[in-house]
């Protein structure tokens, strides 16, 4: 299957006219410099580039770019054997103007020359306050101990899922997950993402004691023995459900919403529906995947238990059900709801969650942070009685140990971290997902492009930052002078914040820093 | 086990090479008319021309025999094989054999020409024939050559770049008539002519024109006269079968032999340009008069003579040659395209050429000009009888590889040790 | 004994197998100097790159060097190089035994002997041998070049492909009991 024809050097290379169709390609936005004396012209940056920005000119018996079509992935620079690549940012940019920044100008560009929606991939990349980068840990000096991790035992372990109310003899038991550390990678859809990249993100899980999740794009037949370590996603599309699906995970998650697309479906091109996504998903081949924006059998609570219960018996009660969200203005009345509509897990969002395609209008406006969001969540459930009936994850704009160490203060109990597991595995947030022909092999299943990602290497990426993470929070928790992640849950006290308004530190529920 | 071996060449090689690979005791003796130590005939011409050192002919070290601990028995005639006794005769002595390879080779073909009988002429078949010609050039201008198949137009290429004129007479309508087809045999008559070698086809020579037994003019069948003061003989070389016949051995044009290189007699064996073996794209037997065929009969010889039992599924005629900057690379039968699909790219000004003829799906023959790289897979899809139908599109892009084949052909080449 | 194995799954069409091949088999074993001092060049009949191999040829390029190849066919590629087979073809076609079964099982060719008659390209069903227009053993025009095909990088624990290969599209093993 050929997905798009081969650039044409004399079409690249030659004399250019001035494009009024195409302005946004008119101006540049990164410049790749080539040092000519170092190159060999091997040729591995043109194969290597996917965005048909590096040439080979047989007259000149050199290598060239069309800067236009650079999007800063760096592949080339990556893979160059000579080191002879450099990026660097074009020019000057536009005049110098902090409202029309060179981004929104060719924004406007784009959309004037095609009049379409403006497509984008990753998560939001704004400006907005970051609550994770104000808030400060405490430690403990003088008056309690710190615990020396290498010394003492650290429980790192999640337990995720419903709680009893009381402790009864025997005690009620209810399906939990069992994280050995409170990170698990974010839905990504076969589809969206590589296969060699779900697997690894499979291999790691099972190596690390976590789970991932398999988003809303079914579990591939390969992968269906890693089944003890997959959350699997029940979304608008149903892609991908069958009955095998749901018994063979560890638990079953109904999608409602994406962060960084609230209220907003998804759309998987024909193109992308190669022969293997479309056994995975269950649907024809070359067939557009289509998840409309609401799930049509839930317009309220109610409809929602309906389908939570359904799974549960499906899953004759042996699996924790989660419903996913997205952090949205009344998330902690609707995820008080959710409590009440039987989901033993509650994942929230935020509006930095990372997606395989989004409309740019969507993905950098719509939603709130999940740092407030996780407070506000944790603190209405706390209020009304029901925090033990569910766990809760956080997810969305999760970067280091910090940001977990800070969440788990603000009241949940694990994390999804998805653009994180990109970022460990080659992604560079160029921001091009939703093309298809992610240059690092992960947001692709383009056959000559996926193979860059090699399953093995994935997940060895993948455990190493997950070993990486699980020694800091333990170094975190033992400077606090506690030893499991259950005592900082929700321990707000340990939080303290820099640079925000009474009305910032009240929705988080912490104090300013230096109370 | 004693083993003897007639003929020293490519067949005798390989069989000697397998035979000690098997057995390491085994008794391997090598009898051959030729006194030389085992050399290549292809390279003779080079040799003549000048173009390469002695060493370089000879296919394998000096101490090669001596490792192989063989006994050589060197410019000794064989006259007489007595199946019933188990001997070879060279009528000074018997040589006893438990199993007996035949690997004589060729003989040349010698036409009745009008005044042959009175000059002197030569064949090139044998480094002697070269050394012999060499010596006969000096103070000669005109060379004829008769024939113009491999041997002949490698003669008159030699010569021609010795520095003689060279006419080269053949009597078909092309040159290298039974090798090539008609697009790639106009190539090479090109790069013949533009080397200033006059080509005469479709013609003869009626009549030699001698004086003292040296001859000076030809008359053509088309009338005209060629100057000749050098005359070479290079029709075409006949498999050489009289010893096998005299023994009662079954023969046709050749000595006709079966999968494993057996002869009608028991215990004798029969390889190379003497031997008329399986060929794999038309299933009957005939002569193939090719090194690689020499060479993989005699090793195939070789391992059955050794107790090995081993199968040949048939020999593929091809053929590798060069004329002026030009190389041509040919399997099977490019000639033959009648009931075939035939395939063809053509970039004249760089004189590429690359033409496949397919037949229920399978390659039956196969010609490379000049773009020769990779060729080598055709013969893999001829051997092995692929069908080549699902990528027959790709066969004759420049691009075409291993890539095009289906995966489990890919598969068996490349994930096992071959 | 040890071969190089492609696995053409994993394969990304890099190519950077076969600069380091040229890079191993060059007198300084340094990139630059190797391409752009002793002139070695690549293979630019590739289908992923825009050149048309025409146009490049017309433009006269230089035979490449690269003693492994990568073959691509629309989105597959592997890179494929001699087998060192156990019976070479290219030995048993071999017009004046200059190519020969080294002790250690490797197929090699004495280079001051071959004289390019390309019986071993034939020969080979791989396609694993490429003519070497750099060396000749015969003066006439008639006669370019030499055998060129990989020889396992005789001072290399490691194949360079191998060592290069980002994906561990080729693996150096022994699957003789295979
Ligand atoms: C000039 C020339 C150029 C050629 N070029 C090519 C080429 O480019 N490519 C190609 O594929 N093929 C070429 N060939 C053909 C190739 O040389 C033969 O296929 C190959 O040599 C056959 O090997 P063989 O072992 O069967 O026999 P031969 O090479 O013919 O050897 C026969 C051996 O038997 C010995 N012998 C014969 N009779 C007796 C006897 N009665 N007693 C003792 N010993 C005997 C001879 O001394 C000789 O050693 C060429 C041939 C010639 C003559
Ligand atoms: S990868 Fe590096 S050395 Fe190769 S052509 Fe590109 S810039 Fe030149
Ligand atoms: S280096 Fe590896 S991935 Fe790159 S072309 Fe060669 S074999 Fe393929
Ligand atoms: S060059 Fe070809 S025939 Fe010779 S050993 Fe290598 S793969 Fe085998």
């Amino acid at each position: 299957m050929e997905y798009y024809e081969e650039p044409n050097a004399r079409v690249a290379l030659g004399l250019r006219r001035p494009e009024p169709g195409d302005w946004y390609h008119g101006y540049p936005e990164y410049h790749v410099e080539r040092d000519d004396d170092k190159c060999i012209r091997c040729l591995v940056c043109v194969r290597q580039c996917p965005y048909d920005c590096t040439f080979y000119d047989p007259y000149r018996h050199g290598v060239y770019n069309v800067h236009e079509n650079c999007v800063n992935c760096r592949r080339c620079e990556f893979m160059c054997p000579t080191s002879a690549i450099r990026m660097t940012k074009w020019g000057a940019g536009f005049r110098d103007n902090d409202n029309w920044k060179q981004k929104t100008i060719r924004t406007v560009y784009k959309q004037a020359d095609s009049g379409a929606v403006s497509l984008t991939g990753l998560g939001n990349d704004r400006e907005y306050v970051s609550y994770f980068d104000r808030m400060v840990i405490d430690a403990s000096q003088v008056t309690n101990p710190s615990i020396d991790p290498l010394r003492e035992p650290m429980e790192l372990r999640a337990y995720i899922g419903k709680k009893p109310e009381r402790h009864t003899n025997p005690p009620e038991v209810y399906p939990n997950l069992k994280a050995e550390l409170p990170v698990i990678f974010a839905p990504m859809s076969f589809g969206a993402i590589s296969f060699n990249f779900q697997r690894g993100l499979a291999m790691a899980a099972k190596e690390a004691g976590t789970y991932f999740n398999t988003g809303e794009g079914g579990l591939h037949p390969d992968l269906r023995q890693y089944g003890d370590h997959a959350i699997v996603q029940i979304a608008s599309g149903r892609f991908g459900v069958s009955l095998d699906y749901l018994s063979n995970a560890a638990a079953c998650e109904i999608k409602i919403g994406q962060g960084a697309k609230p209220g907003i479906g998804g759309h998987l091109p024909g193109e992308k529906v190669t022969w293997d996504v479309s056994r995975t998903r269950m649907i024809p081949e070359g067939s557009d995947a289509l998840s409309p924006a609401p799930q049509h059998d839930i317009y309220s609570i109610e409809d929602l238990r309906l389908l939570i219960y359904g799974l549960k018996e499906a899953t004759e009660y042996t699996r924790p059900v989660s419903v996913k969200i997205a952090a949205v203005h009344n998330v902690a009345a609707i995820a008080s709801g959710i409590v009440r509509a039987g989901a033993d897990i509650v994942v929230v969002d935020g509006f930095r969650g990372g997606t395989g395609a989004a409309p740019a209008v969507i993905r950098d406006h719509v939603g709130i942070p999940v740092e407030v969001a996780l407070a506000q969540v944790d603190q209405r459930l706390r209020e009304e009685g029901i925090r033990h009936q569910a766990s809760l994850i956080a997810a969305g704009g999760i970067r280091s140990s910090a940001d977990v160490i800070k969440g788990l203060a603000l009241g949940a109990d694990a994390f999804y971290i998805g653009t994180a597991a990109m970022v460990a595995v080659g992604c560079t947030a160029c921001q091009q997902c939703h093309r298809g022909r992610c240059s690092w092999g992960i947001t692709t299943n383009r056959p000559d492009l996926a193979p860059r990602l090699q399953p093995e290497v994935a997940a060895e990426r993948l455990t190493n930052l997950l070993h990486g993470w699980a020694h800091e929070i333990k170094e975190m928790l033992g400077m606090m002078g506690l030893n499991s992640i259950e005592s900082l849950r929700g321990n707000r006290l340990k939080l303290r914040g820099v640079g925000m308004t009474q009305v910032e530190l009240d929705t988080l529920g912490i104090q300013q820093a230096g109370l | 086990m004693n083993h003897v071996i007639i003929g020293n060449s490519f067949a005798a090689l390989f069989a000697v090479e397998a035979i000690r690979r098997t057995d390491q005791d085994a008794e391997i003796t090598v009898i051959s008319r030729e006194p030389q130590h085992v050399y290549s005939r292809a390279m003779i011409h080079e040799m003549l021309a000048g173009m390469v050192r002695e060493p370089m002919v000879y296919l394998r070290d000096w101490d090669f025999y001596k490792r192989m601990r063989v006994r050589t028995m060197l410019g000794r005639t064989v006259t007489r094989i007595n199946p019933g006794l188990h001997t070879v005769s060279t009528g000074e002595d018997e040589t006893p054999y438990d199993r007996l390879l035949i690997a004589t080779g060729g003989k040349p073909f010698v036409p009745p020409l009008n005044g042959l009988q009175d000059v002197a002429y030569h064949s090139f078949i044998t480094l002697e024939d070269a050394k012999k010609l060499k010596a006969a050039c000096e103070g000669r201008r005109n060379a004829v050559v008769l024939g113009a198949g491999l041997i002949g137009l490698q003669c008159a290429e030699a010569l021609r770049h010795m520095g003689l004129d060279v006419a080269v007479v053949e009597m078909a309508d092309t040159v290298l008539p039974m090798a090539l087809d008609t697009e790639s045999s106009q190539t090479i008559a090109k790069e013949l002519a533009d080397e200033g070698i006059a080509v005469h086809t479709g013609d003869t020579i009626d009549l030699i024109i001698s004086s003292d037994g040296h001859p000076t003019e030809c008359k053509l069948r088309s009338g005209g006269t060629i100057p000749c003061d050098l005359l070479v003989i290079a029709v075409g070389v006949r498999p050489n079968i009289d010893l096998a016949k005299d023994a009662g051995i079954t023969t046709d044009r050749g000595i006709v032999v079966n999968e494993h290189m057996e002869t009608s007699a028991e215990h004798i064996y029969a390889a190379g340009d003497c031997a008329q073996g399986p060929e794999i794209v038309t299933g009957i037997t005939m002569p193939i008069p090719v090194i690689p065929v020499a060479s993989t009969q005699g090793m195939i010889a070789g391992y059955n003579m050794a107790g090995k039992r081993r199968r040949y599924g048939g020999a593929l005629a091809l053929n590798a040659m060069q004329f002026g900057g030009v190389q041509v690379i040919s399997y099977g039968f490019v000639k033959d395209e009648r009931d075939g699909e035939v395939l063809k790219y053509v970039d004249p000004p760089r004189k590429i050429y690359r033409k496949v003829i397919i037949k229920n799906g399978r390659i039956t023959g196969a010609i490379f000009v000049k773009d020769v790289d990779r060729a080598g897979i055709f013969r893999h899809l001829m051997e092995k009888r692929i069908d080549v139908t699902p990528f027959k599109e790709h066969l004759l892009s420049p691009h075409f590889g291993v890539a095009h084949l289906p995966a489990e052909i890919r598969a068996d080449m490349f994930t096992r040790p071959q | 004994m040890k071969r190089v194995y492609p696995r053409e799954e994993r394969c990304i069409n890099c190519h950077l197998c076969e600069v380091a091949c040229i890079v191993e088999h060059s007198e300084t074993k340094l990139p630059s100097a190797a391409y752009h001092v002793e002139g070695l060049r690549f293979n630019r009949e590739d289908s992923r790159t825009i050149c048309d191999p025409a146009e490049a040829r017309a433009a006269g390029v230089p035979k490449p060097l690269n003693r492994t190849l990568v073959q691509t066919a629309g989105y597959l590629s592997l890179s494929t190089n001699c087998r060192h087979c156990e019976e070479p073809d290219c030995v048993l076609a071999c017009k004046n035994g200059s190519l020969y079964v080294a002790e250690d099982g490797r197929v090699l060719v004495q280079e001051d002997k071959c004289v390019g008659c390309w019986m071993c390209v034939m020969a080979c069903r791989y396609g694993a041998i490429s003519r070497n227009p750099a060396r000749s053993n015969v003066p006439a025009v008639a006669f370019n070049g030499i055998n060129h095909h990989c020889d396992l990088c005789p001072e290399r624990e490691l194949p360079a492909c191998v060592w290069v290969c980002p994906t561990n599209a080729l693996v150096f093993e022994d699957r003789d009991d295979q």
